[in-house]
Protein backbone atom coordinates (compact mmCIF):
# COMPACT_ATOMS: atom_id res chain seq x y z
CA UNK A 1 0.00 0.00 0.00
CA UNK A 2 3.38 2.36 1.12
CA UNK A 3 4.24 2.10 -2.97
CA UNK A 4 1.40 2.86 -4.09
CA UNK A 5 0.72 5.75 -2.34
CA UNK A 6 3.87 6.49 -2.37
CA UNK A 7 3.96 6.60 -6.38
CA UNK A 8 1.01 8.44 -6.28
CA UNK A 9 2.21 11.47 -4.01
CA UNK A 10 5.16 11.59 -6.56
CA UNK A 11 3.17 12.02 -9.64
CA UNK A 12 1.07 14.46 -8.11
CA UNK A 13 4.14 16.51 -6.72
CA UNK A 14 5.70 16.32 -10.33
CA UNK A 15 2.55 17.45 -12.39
CA UNK A 16 2.99 20.73 -10.27
CA UNK A 17 6.03 21.50 -9.25
CA UNK A 18 7.68 19.30 -12.58
CA UNK A 19 11.34 19.02 -10.61
CA UNK A 20 11.08 17.12 -7.94
CA UNK A 21 13.73 14.59 -6.23
CA UNK A 22 12.27 11.86 -4.07
CA UNK A 23 13.52 11.01 -0.81
CA UNK A 24 10.17 9.82 0.55
CA UNK A 25 10.42 6.81 2.83
CA UNK A 26 7.90 3.53 2.73
CA UNK A 27 7.48 2.90 6.25
CA UNK A 28 7.28 -0.73 6.45
CA UNK A 29 6.05 -1.22 9.94
CA UNK A 30 2.79 1.10 9.45
CA UNK A 31 1.91 1.77 5.61
CA UNK A 32 3.45 5.23 5.92
CA UNK A 33 5.35 7.79 3.51
CA UNK A 34 7.26 10.51 4.98
CA UNK A 35 10.90 12.02 4.38
CA UNK A 36 12.00 14.98 2.30
CA UNK A 37 10.61 16.38 -0.82
CA UNK A 38 13.19 18.42 -2.75
CA UNK A 39 12.37 21.02 -5.21
CA UNK A 40 13.35 24.35 -6.59
CA UNK A 41 10.03 25.82 -6.28
CA UNK A 42 10.77 26.11 -2.44
CA UNK A 43 13.46 28.39 -3.36
CA UNK A 44 12.34 31.53 -1.84
CA UNK A 45 9.61 30.35 0.92
CA UNK A 46 9.97 29.83 4.84
CA UNK A 47 8.72 26.99 6.07
CA UNK A 48 5.36 28.17 6.88
CA UNK A 49 4.91 28.66 2.91
CA UNK A 50 6.77 25.34 1.55
CA UNK A 51 4.45 23.30 3.67
CA UNK A 52 0.91 25.29 2.70
CA UNK A 53 2.62 24.74 -1.21
CA UNK A 54 3.17 20.91 -0.68
CA UNK A 55 -0.20 20.19 1.40
CA UNK A 56 -2.15 22.23 -0.72
CA UNK A 57 -1.21 19.59 -4.10
CA UNK A 58 -1.48 16.91 -1.62
CA UNK A 59 -4.73 17.31 -0.06
CA UNK A 60 -6.22 18.33 -3.36
CA UNK A 61 -4.87 15.00 -5.37
CA UNK A 62 -5.13 12.62 -2.86
CA UNK A 63 -8.14 10.87 -1.06
CA UNK A 64 -8.60 11.38 2.67
CA UNK A 65 -7.72 7.91 3.41
CA UNK A 66 -4.47 8.34 1.45
CA UNK A 67 -3.91 11.44 3.41
CA UNK A 68 -3.86 9.93 6.78
CA UNK A 69 -1.02 7.82 5.43
CA UNK A 70 1.16 10.31 4.75
CA UNK A 71 3.57 11.33 7.42
CA UNK A 72 5.56 14.23 7.95
CA UNK A 73 7.00 15.61 5.19
CA UNK A 74 10.06 18.19 4.77
CA UNK A 75 10.70 20.86 1.67
CA UNK A 76 14.07 21.37 0.56
CA UNK A 77 15.55 23.43 -2.16
CA UNK A 78 18.04 21.25 -4.21
CA UNK A 79 21.19 23.80 -2.82
CA UNK A 80 19.98 23.03 0.41
CA UNK A 81 19.99 19.17 -0.33
CA UNK A 82 23.18 20.09 -1.80
CA UNK A 83 21.58 17.43 -5.05
CA UNK A 84 20.26 18.69 -8.58
CA UNK A 85 16.33 18.23 -9.00
CA UNK A 86 15.52 16.42 -11.70
CA UNK B 1 12.81 -0.81 20.25
CA UNK B 2 15.55 -2.74 18.10
CA UNK B 3 18.14 0.06 18.28
CA UNK B 4 19.14 -0.96 15.03
CA UNK B 5 16.80 0.80 13.54
CA UNK B 6 17.37 3.96 15.62
CA UNK B 7 18.82 6.28 13.55
CA UNK B 8 15.96 5.95 10.44
CA UNK B 9 13.56 6.34 13.36
CA UNK B 10 14.98 9.46 14.71
CA UNK B 11 15.91 10.94 11.16
CA UNK B 12 11.35 10.50 10.98
CA UNK B 13 11.47 11.81 14.32
CA UNK B 14 13.24 14.98 13.80
CA UNK B 15 11.49 16.04 10.80
CA UNK B 16 7.92 15.58 12.90
CA UNK B 17 9.36 17.43 15.60
CA UNK B 18 10.63 20.72 13.49
CA UNK B 19 6.99 21.10 12.01
CA UNK B 20 5.49 21.16 14.99
CA UNK B 21 7.56 23.51 16.54
CA UNK B 22 6.19 25.49 13.58
CA UNK B 23 2.88 24.76 14.59
CA UNK B 24 3.58 24.95 18.09
CA UNK B 25 4.79 29.12 17.59
CA UNK B 26 2.11 29.77 14.99
CA UNK B 27 -0.44 28.66 17.52
CA UNK B 28 1.33 31.09 19.76
CA UNK B 29 2.74 28.20 22.24
CA UNK B 30 6.35 29.64 22.30
CA UNK B 31 7.56 27.77 25.10
CA UNK B 32 6.54 24.55 23.34
CA UNK B 33 7.97 25.74 19.76
CA UNK B 34 11.41 26.49 21.36
CA UNK B 35 11.99 23.08 23.40
CA UNK B 36 10.32 21.28 19.86
CA UNK B 37 12.83 23.56 17.48
CA UNK B 38 15.86 22.45 19.56
CA UNK B 39 14.99 18.39 20.06
CA UNK B 40 14.07 18.03 16.19
CA UNK B 41 17.84 19.70 15.93
CA UNK B 42 19.10 17.24 19.06
CA UNK B 43 17.10 14.29 16.88
CA UNK B 44 18.75 14.82 13.64
CA UNK B 45 22.41 15.15 15.21
CA UNK B 46 21.65 12.04 17.26
CA UNK B 47 20.55 10.08 13.95
CA UNK B 48 23.79 11.14 12.42
CA UNK B 49 25.82 10.06 15.20
CA UNK B 50 24.42 6.88 15.69
CA UNK B 51 24.82 6.28 11.93
CA UNK B 52 28.02 6.71 11.97
CA UNK B 53 29.08 4.55 14.74
CA UNK B 54 28.33 6.44 18.06
CA UNK B 55 27.28 5.12 21.69
CA UNK B 56 24.40 5.96 22.74
CA UNK B 57 24.39 9.06 25.04
CA UNK B 58 21.79 9.63 27.65
CA UNK B 59 22.97 13.72 27.68
CA UNK B 60 21.02 15.76 25.96
CA UNK B 61 23.99 18.00 24.23
CA UNK B 62 24.09 19.53 21.69
CA UNK B 63 27.65 20.33 21.02
CA UNK B 64 28.81 17.00 22.16
CA UNK B 65 26.35 15.30 19.55
CA UNK B 66 27.62 17.65 16.86
CA UNK B 67 30.81 16.39 17.96
CA UNK B 68 30.15 13.03 17.36
CA UNK B 69 28.68 13.72 13.95
CA UNK B 70 30.47 13.52 10.22
CA UNK B 71 33.13 15.70 9.52
CA UNK B 72 31.37 17.09 6.68
CA UNK B 73 28.56 18.36 9.05
CA UNK B 74 30.47 20.11 11.39
CA UNK B 75 32.19 21.99 9.05
CA UNK B 76 29.26 22.39 6.74
CA UNK B 77 27.68 23.68 9.95
CA UNK B 78 30.34 25.98 10.93
CA UNK B 79 30.84 27.13 7.04
CA UNK B 80 27.09 28.02 6.21
CA UNK B 81 25.03 28.35 9.74
CA UNK B 82 27.63 29.54 12.26
CA UNK B 83 25.36 32.35 14.00
CA UNK B 84 21.96 29.83 13.75
CA UNK B 85 24.41 26.98 15.69
CA UNK B 86 25.71 29.42 18.47
CA UNK B 87 22.48 31.03 18.99
CA UNK B 88 20.93 27.66 19.08
CA UNK B 89 23.68 25.99 21.43
CA UNK B 90 22.73 29.48 23.80
CA UNK B 91 19.49 29.71 24.22
CA UNK B 92 17.92 25.97 23.87
CA UNK B 93 18.21 23.27 26.59
CA UNK B 94 16.52 20.33 26.98
CA UNK B 95 15.12 21.46 30.59
CA UNK B 96 13.17 23.76 28.82
CA UNK B 97 10.34 21.15 28.27
CA UNK B 98 10.29 21.20 32.21
CA UNK B 99 9.38 25.26 32.17
CA UNK B 100 6.37 27.71 32.08
CA UNK B 101 6.27 30.54 30.41
CA UNK B 102 7.25 32.52 33.26
CA UNK B 103 9.88 29.57 34.20
CA UNK B 104 11.50 30.73 30.72
CA UNK B 105 11.01 34.24 30.71
CA UNK B 106 13.50 33.68 33.83
CA UNK B 107 15.54 31.00 32.05
CA UNK B 108 15.83 33.88 29.29
CA UNK B 109 16.58 36.78 31.65
CA UNK B 110 19.15 34.89 33.29
CA UNK B 111 21.22 34.34 29.82
CA UNK B 112 20.84 37.73 29.07
CA UNK B 113 18.50 37.18 26.44
CA UNK B 114 15.96 39.70 27.13
CA UNK B 115 18.12 43.09 26.47
CA UNK B 116 17.16 44.95 23.90
CA UNK B 117 13.51 43.51 23.32
CA UNK B 118 10.86 46.10 23.60
CA UNK B 119 7.34 44.72 25.07
CA UNK B 120 6.37 42.93 27.85
CA UNK B 121 6.95 39.29 29.19
CA UNK B 122 5.48 37.87 26.26
CA UNK B 123 7.75 40.11 23.55
CA UNK B 124 10.50 38.58 25.29
CA UNK B 125 9.41 34.86 24.63
CA UNK B 126 8.06 35.69 21.96
CA UNK B 127 10.73 37.05 20.04
CA UNK B 128 13.65 34.42 21.17
CA UNK B 129 11.21 31.65 20.53
CA UNK B 130 11.09 33.28 16.78
CA UNK B 131 14.85 33.31 16.85
CA UNK B 132 15.35 29.83 18.43
CA UNK B 133 13.08 28.19 15.60
CA UNK B 134 14.17 30.00 12.74
CA UNK B 135 18.15 28.76 14.32
CA UNK B 136 17.20 25.49 14.79
CA UNK B 137 15.16 25.15 11.31
CA UNK B 138 18.84 26.14 9.10
CA UNK B 139 20.62 23.70 11.65
CA UNK B 140 18.15 20.65 10.59
CA UNK B 141 18.50 21.18 7.12
CA UNK B 142 21.92 20.70 7.34
CA UNK B 143 21.09 17.58 9.14
CA UNK B 144 18.52 16.19 6.81
CA UNK B 145 20.61 16.86 3.74
CA UNK B 146 24.04 15.29 5.12
CA UNK B 147 21.46 12.06 5.85
CA UNK B 148 20.49 12.28 2.35
CA UNK B 149 23.90 12.56 1.28
CA UNK B 150 24.07 9.12 2.36
CA UNK B 151 21.13 7.60 1.40
CA UNK B 152 18.99 6.77 -2.22
CA UNK B 153 17.29 9.62 -4.15
CA UNK B 154 15.57 9.50 -7.27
Amino acid sequence: MALELHDKLIQRLRGNFKEVVDCLDDVEATGRVTGVIISPVFVGLDHEDRQTRLWSVLESGLTPEELENVGPIAALTPSEANVRAV
Amino acid sequence: MDLSKMPVVLYRASIERINSAHRAFNARDHVLAMFLAGLAVECVLQTLALRSGASRDPRHDLSAWLAKCPAALQAGIKRDVRADWSRLVALWDNGIRYLSHDGLLEYLRDKGASTGISGGPRAVVRQNGRLVLAAATEVHKKGLSQWLSNSTTS
